[in-house]
């Protein structure tokens, strides 16, 4: 049945498109290689795809972060189980239950920031990220001051609204 | 000069990043030492801007584009599953017609005389047994020669199975919550079954609630379609499918009468537990009552 197929891919995408980015970010730190972190990020979704089940009443991403950090966790067990001081390192970028929760907190900011329009992530790039003043900002982008000033004022609303609606209230 | 509320508004951006000018920051300052309106927005704004410090430019832009090679790896691995093996279960109310596919891939055989009913594929599965009716206790055993259909995913289900919380085999129906499922055992008095090579019925006393289930796979997700009958428009139901070792899936949920439904009545969902793995079939309501329990024997 082709419909099958379609729905299939359907659900894949939808996972994919609404987590795979924070979970890819979230991952990739943990792993700290992208090849890894693409194969985990893969299994997580897959096991999410297979069992619908677990995902109801919780939280999607959070139940998703504790898959892939699991599947981390066994990684670096299979792999340092002989030289344990690898081990020991390779464990300690392993966040503890409790940083699960500040971990979803920072990629739903991340995504909320991702999802502001180009002029409005560029001007908080600029003046946030780079430090730079009005002045070094209107230079860089080649706008007016004024603009580089009403654009961050309307960077942050819209960062306000971004983060309410991930249920991140400021 | 005096500032306006306007003019200083479109600065407390940057005032609240630290970007302003010194000479533009004193202005704002005073302007704010006589405005509570202008220092509530300056506090909402700075409220904002700490979020920023919870993430660097690097992950912002890993969320915007997180790896396509993923989704392709994803949709892919699901194209070299599809298979073209088909099984076609009719399965009847409150009782079971367990229809295995009459001249397709699948046999039905009476192979343990007294319980179990054993079904075989003859490919790519030598004889994937699957355990009939709410029996599933005593016949634990047998289950690896369903192995050689298993797609590459099924190794996830069993350690997926793991990290769930609750026993998949304590979830399966009670008999007290569904008439059916005590008809549902081939050694059952109340029921009749009726073996015929492709064909396996059964009907109980009942049978007000009808229900007839179709399964097929292709690239590893079995698609089921349910034909449920006797059940009032507007319900809203659940099908749940449960497999052998304990799998156990929501496949869906659907109001009777419906959008969902197709334009022959049929609800048609997915569900990732290979057909020759299912145990059975629950139609229950979305508050869990259970309406019909189609065991494959």
């Amino acid at each position: 049945m082709s419909q099958a197929g379609t729905a299939d891919e359907q659900l894949v995408r939808a996972l994919f498109d609404e987590h795979g980015g924070p979970l890819y970010g979230y991952v990739l730190r943990l792993t700290g290689d992208s090849g890894r972190a693409e194969d985990v990020v893969q299994e997580t979704l897959l096991r999410a795809w297979r069992h619908p089940d677990a995902l109801t009443g919780r939280s999607i991403r959070a139940w998703l972060f504790t898959v892939a950090r699991n599947l981390v966790v066994d990684q670096h067990r299979a792999r340092s189980s002989r030289p344990p001081e690898t081990g020991d390192e390779a464990l300690a970028v392993v966040p503890a239950e409790d940083e699960l929760e500040r971990a979803v907190e920072s990629w739903a900011v991340a995504e909320a920031l991702a999802a502001l329009r180009p002029e409005h992530r560029e001007v908080l790039a600029e003046v946030y990220y780079q430090g730079k003043s009005v002045r070094e900002a209107a230079d860089a982008l080649g706008i007016p001051a004024g603009t580089v000033k009403s654009r961050t004022y309307y960077a942050l609303r819209a960062l306000k609204l971004a983060l309410e609606e991930r249920g991140l209230a400021p | 000069m005096t500032t306006t509320c306007d003019e200083v508004r479109m600065s407390l951006g940057v005032y609240a990043l630290g970007a302003l000018e010194p000479d533009e920051r004193t202005l704002v300052e005073t302007h704010l030492a006589g405005c509570a309106r202008c220092r509530a927005e300056l506090e909402e704004l700075t409220g904002v801007a700490t979020f920023l410090g919870k993430v660097s430019q690097a992950d912002v832009a890993q969320v915007a584009s997180p790896p396509g090679a993923v989704l392709d790896r994803l949709l892919s691995a699901g194209a070299r599953r599809r298979r073209t093996t088909r099984l076609m279960l009719s399965l009847a109310a409150s009782v079971l017609v367990v229809g295995l596919g009459g001249g397709t891939l699948w046999t039905v055989s009476q192979s343990q005389q007294d319980v179990g009913t054993a079904v075989s594929a003859p490919q790519p599965a030598a004889g994937a047994e699957t355990e009939a009716g709410q029996g599933a206790d005593a016949r634990s055993g047998g289950r690896e020669q369903g192995e050689t259909l298993r797609d590459p995913g099924s190794s996830q289900d069993d350690a997926q199975t793991k990290a769930a919380p609750s026993s998949p085999t304590s979830r399966r129906p009670l008999p007290s919550s569904s008439p059916s499922s005590t008809g549902a055992r081939p050694s059952d008095p109340e029921s009749q079954i009726m073996l015929a090579p492709s064909e396996v019925r059964a009907a109980d006393r009942r049978g007000a609630v009808r229900a007839v289930a179709t399964a097929s796979v292709a690239r590893g997700v079995t698609t089921v379609r349910v034909v449920l009958t006797g059940v009032a428009d507007g319900t809203r139901c659940r099908l749940r499918v449960f497999g052998d070792g304990g799998l156990r899936q929501t496949a869906g949920v659907w109001t009777v009468g419906g959008a969902a439904q197709d334009a022959s009545g049929a609800f048609v969902t997915t569900t990732t537990i290979p057909p020759e793995r299912i145990t059975s079939f629950e139609i229950a309501t979305a508050r869990g009552r259970v309406l019909i329990t189609l065991p494959v024997p």
